[in-house]
């Protein structure tokens, strides 16, 4: 009795022993090297990006396919091409600037500090500089701004900002503080982008006594661009 | 002995023929779990010829080891210790030193037969 059952066992831990052998080597035909854990999240994560950036891709793929197609329903009927261009020239100045734009943004305030001097300060710390101006409209910019502008000054995409001594000349004209900045766009994202403490209003607040002032507002109103806009060496590439 | 052959080989032809896949990742854990009971069975041989085997140790070895091998992998991988060269080498180790004293008897026996 004892010997059967020790027999059965023994035939049950063969029979395993071979089994698990055998799948093994069938499931380590291909090229095996031994991976860390790590090694495997981060290659994940990775697959995972370029796996949203397909997705991007073929969004802007469905886009572009869907123009297309309006396009080409619109040259069979040819009264509505003129629509279909007339909203694409709207749609490109509300792009660009050419229209008078509102929208839910933040209102943010700058004005130079009222703080007292430390013994032997640099007074030039006290006072709002274009570069800080720069750098909290490209911060606005990168918190999704859609509109943007200085003291009822529209920023469009070839706007100039340069220091004038105590002033700032934006384009052509020159305003001095307080500078207004208007944006639109999600509030809670830009009023982030003005006070959260790796941003430079935060810096600038805290550490040069540089008065920030935001607000966030339903109904911000943006104007549109009023100078010209004169090119002289851009020409339309040929066939595009 | 016969019996061990026989199980082996059902094992193989059913390792053969049910279509079981696993994620690589687990690879290595089971490949170290394969050493620890390959050294069990090993020590069994060994034991045999010693007229010292018992079923029960072999069988708490047989299992105890593999999964002993296979979790001790997987915590060293969590951790960041590669603590599978722990059982590879400690099981490496056993199952030569095994083979030696397997291969000294099998020896000795043929001389005392002739």
């Amino acid at each position: 009795m004892k010997k059967i059952y020790n027999n059965g066992i023994m035939l049950i831990i063969f029979m395993i022993l071979g089994f698990v052998l055998t799948i093994q080597l069938m499931n380590m035909n291909e090229d095996y090297s031994f991976v860390s854990l790590k090694t495997m999240s981060d290659l994940q994560n990775e697959v995972n990006k370029e796996k949203a950036e397909l997705e991007n891709l073929l969004g802007l793929l469905r886009d572009k396919k869907n123009r297309l197609e309006e396009y080409q329903k619109a040259s069979e009927n040819e009264v509505s091409i003129v629509e279909v261009l007339h909203s694409e020239i709207n749609k490109l100045k509300l792009y660009s600037g050419f229209v008078d734009l509102e929208g839910s943004g933040i209102i943010v305030k700058l004005s130079d500090a009222e703080r007292e001097m430390y013994e032997w300060e640099d007074p030039v710390n006290l006072i709002i500089h274009e570069e800080d101006v720069v750098a909290i409209l490209n911060e606005l910019r990168f918190a999704g701004a859609e509109a943007i502008s200085i003291n009822g000054q529209r920023i469009i995409s070839n706007t100039k900002i340069k220091c004038a001594g105590p002033t700032i000349t934006i384009d052509e004209h020159t305003y001095g503080q307080p500078f207004i900045i208007k944006a639109i766009g999600d509030p809670a994202t830009l009023e982030a982008a003005v006070k959260s403490p790796e941003s430079h209003g935060y810096m600038l607040s805290e550490f040069y006594g540089i008065i920030v002032e935001s607000q966030t507002s339903p109904r911000v109103r943006i104007p549109k661009h009023t100078g010209s806009v004169s090119t002289q060496y851009i020409k339309l590439k040929e066939g595009e | 002995m016969i019996i061990a052959l026989i199980g082996l080989v059902i094992g193989i032809v059913l390792g053969l023929y049910l279509p079981i896949e696993y994620p690589t990742t687990y690879s290595l854990y089971i490949s170290v779990a394969i050493l620890a009971a390959l050294d069990s069975v090993f020590g069994a041989l060994r034991s045999n010829m010693e007229n010292k085997f018992n079923t029960e140790i072999f069988v708490s070895g047989f299992f105890g080891n593999a999964i002993l091998a296979g979790i001790l992998a997987y915590i060293g991988d969590r951790i960041g210790v590669p603590l599978y060269y722990a059982a590879i080498f400690a099981f490496g180790n056993r199952l030569f030193q095994n083979f030696a004293m397997i291969r000294r008897y099998l020896i000795v026996e043929r001389k005392k037969l002739s």
